[in-house]
């Protein structure tokens, strides 16, 4: 029996297939969704789920919530005097799904398919497999979260020929992937995402925006608390010790419209890699908790032109699809099969610090590109492969998955030839082989990880842009603000020069105001006094802005 | 090198149905993919197949590469209608590129609303560029189209047609690149105002 699971950033699920039916499993108090929070007790065995959440409040310093934000990276956690990587905590959150399941089933489980981000790196999918297997599993597959959730939606309901994209905006990570549905086949067109943009970014906004004097773990409580009332009411109030927390549905959208905007330009890059218009879609999936939230709706259905479809569980889709999967591979599932693609591009840095893709992103997996190497100067011994993946044209401005080293045999220039193979599996993960010359015989490639810095030198550098920033911190706000200023005057000036006579009187003298206060404030060469006076302009034009572009927009249109 | 044509059961053609190229598709992956108990090289060389003869660019120099391959060694005369187009395409991408970068340095959102009218004219110039490209291409494909059928006796025509399909399909990719960052530049923020 193999299950199904979604480790997800906030909450995380597992489900097995029983009698061609993907069924999720509770834990012992009944409920399904495990909060993937790991706290570590004083003495004992660290506690995982529910038990670990309410402590969050209570001691947070010994309690970790979010893991997955950091799996991937080489970092440790300090924790009672243990260290701890990101795949180690999150293997003990597949532990406790682990035990619960086989609680509840009363059979061992020790085999699994784990979801995780579309747009995840190497790194971060191989991070995820070392979590499953630390936590006893033989990782079947690592399988990408929105084709879980369109493998749960459309089993049942699309023709052939359909498409559809799934929208997944999540705790700590937002997915689009485009797919086409045929004769049982899943294919994925295109994929785009942020690994780092999800509900957690809304909380932390409302965080610095809650004007009560508490801590912020319990501003974290009250304002999500909050969140999840305003998706159904239009104000809430929440009294808190002597306080009372005030939220309106308005304010929350005011300081989510810019997290969700975030998501457009994904969703249509997505688009514009599958070649589809929005018209051509058969339907829009919501997934993930956060598209919960009405502006969510509201800003999808503006960039797909179409009201999405709420059908799925939002929080249970992705799970449901990845028990699916697991039925699949263990052919209790007959006749379907999913084609994922690769979500970022591989390549190889080349002279002169460029990135040469080998494999482009949205490519189907998985797949095989051949690569052919030849010395560059005669009896050249070896060459230094740094292997990338991203979408930017310079090298370093890419991931770094890692370095070999490529043997070449004594050879005039141009002359010694080694072939190496890039290997994508279905997991979205890479393996680099080298084809022996002599014997044609293939090797896979151990790669030095580019980013295994030792932790003293990241120490290190810590230290170093620490003391740098409390050194200038001052000069470097008002040298920022100056910039802004040097922008906003001139163009102030112009935009009353073009649109000046539609304000009003007071408008005008307001905005004059507000540009002297700027002047004063440039010659008093203080920071904060610069930046209060440069929002104040930024707001006394506001309506200057818009006028602008109206005036732009009625021009364009004669 | 691999046959993508017989690998896909279709007759050496120029000119393909796209769906039915993928209904093909789909249909082998259901049975040769690893997870439906296929064999993973196997999936890959179709996968590899599907993907060279899914743009026409490309599967014409695969058909050519089966059976001409001294054509496409030759370098090809570009036509001075391409060459007209190809300076049109840089003019528009060059300016998109600076309007682009004025636009990132603007932060304030007087800045950029002061922007708006060229953000008019720059999308205006795109689509005029985009559109010009798309009837290129249309006309290439006519063109493909028609030699279809009697394609081995004009296989220099092919080769001439490979050559300007996969400039034209570059420079599209190009301008989409370009619409796309200029659509993505048109201050949502602000329109939501209005």
């Amino acid at each position: 029996m193999i299950a199904g699971i979604d480790l997800g950033t906030t909450n995380s699920l597992i489900g097995v297939m029983d009698a061609g039916f993907p069924v999720l499993l509770a834990d012992a108090d009944g409920e399904r969704l495990t909060p993937s929070v790991v706290h570590f007790p004083a003495t004992g065995e660290p506690l995982v789920g529910r038990a670990a959440a309410r402590m969050r409040a209570l001691d947070p310093a010994h309690t970790v919530s979010s893991i997955k934000r950091r799996i991937g990276e080489h970092t440790r956690l300090h924790i009672r005097d243990r260290e701890y990587s990101p795949q180690q905590i999150s293997a003990l959150i597949l532990r406790k799904l682990k035990a619960d399941a086989e609680h509840a089933l009363g059979q061992t489980i020790d085999r699994a398919v784990i979801t995780v981000p579309a747009y995840f790196n190497d790194a971060q999918r191989a991070a995820t497999k070392t979590a499953g297997e630390l936590a006893g599993f033989t990782v079947e597959r690592i399988l990408n979260e929105p084709t879980a959730a369109a493998l749960a939606y459309g089993l049942d309901k699309l023709r052939d020929r359909s498409k559809i994209a799934v929208y997944d905006l999540g705790g700590g990570t937002f997915d689009i992937s485009i797919l086409e549905l045929n004769q049982g086949v899943f294919q994925v067109l295109s994929t785009n995402g942020d690994t780092r943009l999800g509900g957690d970014d809304l909380d932390a906004a409302l965080i610095a925006d809650c004007g009560l004097r508490i801590a912020d773990w319990e501003k974290r409580e009250i304002a999500v608390k909050a969140k999840h009332r305003l998706s159904a009411e239009e104000s809430v109030e929440i009294p808190h010790r002597s306080e009372i927390y005030r939220l309106t549905r308005e304010r929350l959208e005011e300081l989510a419209r810019p997290i969700v905007e975030r998501t457009r330009a994904h969703c249509l890059r997505a688009l514009a890699d599958a070649k589809l218009a929005p018209g051509e879609l058969d339907a829009v999936i919501l997934v993930g908790g956060q598209t919960r939230m009405p502006l969510v709706r509201r800003i999808v259905a503006e960039i797909f032109g179409r009201e999405p479809d709420t059908t799925q569980h939002p929080d249970e889709a992705i799970a449901t699809g990845a028990t699916l999967q697991a039925g699949v591979l263990s052919g209790a599932v007959q006749n379907i099969v999913l084609l994922d693609v690769t979500p970022l591009s591989l390549g190889i840095e080349t002279f002169g610090g460029l990135m040469n893709v080998i494999i482009p992103r949205n490519s189907t997996i998985p797949l095989k590109a051949g690569e052919l190497f030849t010395n560059a100067v005669a009896g050249q011994r070896a060459m230094l492969i740094s292997v990338l993946q991203g979408e930017r044209e310079l090298a370093k401005d890419n991931w770094p998955l890692g370095q070999f080293e490529l043997p070449f045999d004594p050879a005039p220039k141009g002359q010694a030839r080694v072939g190496v193979q890039f290997e994508i599996d279905a997991n979205g993960l890479l393996h680099v082989l080298v084809r022996d010359t002599k014997t044609g015989a293939e090797k896979t490639v151990k790669m030095t990880s580019a980013v295994d810095v030792s932790d003293e030198a990241v120490e290190k550098m810590l230290g170093d842009s620490l003391e740098h920033a409390f050194e200038d911190v001052n000069a470097r706000i008002f040298t920022e603000a100056k910039l802004k200023a040097g922008e906003l005057l001139p163009a102030v000036r112009a935009g009353l020069e073009k649109a000046g006579d539609l304000l009003a009187a007071d408008e005008r003298a307001e905005i004059e105001t507000r540009r002297q206060e700027v002047e004063r404030a440039i010659a008093l060469g203080a920071a904060q006094p610069l930046k209060t006076a440069i929002a104040a302009l930024d707001t006394a034009t506001q309506r200057l802005a818009t006028l602008l572009i109206e005036k732009a927009m009625r021009e364009a249109a004669r | 090198m691999q046959d993508a044509f017989a690998l896909l059961n279709l007759p050496r053609r120029p000119w393909l149905d796209a769906g039915e190229l993928r209904d093909e598709f789909h249909r082998q992956s259901a049975a040769t993919h690893p997870d439906a108990g296929g064999d993973s090289d196997e999936f890959a060389q179709l996968n590899a197949a599907h993907q060279t003869l899914r743009e026409p660019a490309a599967r014409l120099r695969h058909l050519l590469e089966l059976e001409a391959p001294r054509l496409l060694a030759q370098s090809q005369q570009i036509p001075p209608s391409l060459v007209e187009r190809f300076m049109r395409v840089a003019a528009a991408r060059q300016a998109c590129a600076a309007f682009l970068a004025k636009h990132r340095a603007a932060s304030s959102p007087l800045a950029r609303a002061l922007l708006a009218t060229a953000h008019t004219a720059q999308t205006h110039t795109l689509d005029t560029a985009l559109a010009d490209l798309e009837a290129a291409q249309t006309d290439a494909l006519a063109q493909l189209r028609a030699l279809d059928a009697a394609w081995q006796s004009h296989l220099p025509k092919l080769a001439t047609l490979q050559a300007e399909l996969s400039y034209l399909e570059k420079w599209t990719a190009q301008l989409r690149e370009s619409q796309l960052e200029l659509t993505l530049a048109s201050a949502p923020n602000l329109k939501s105002e209005i």
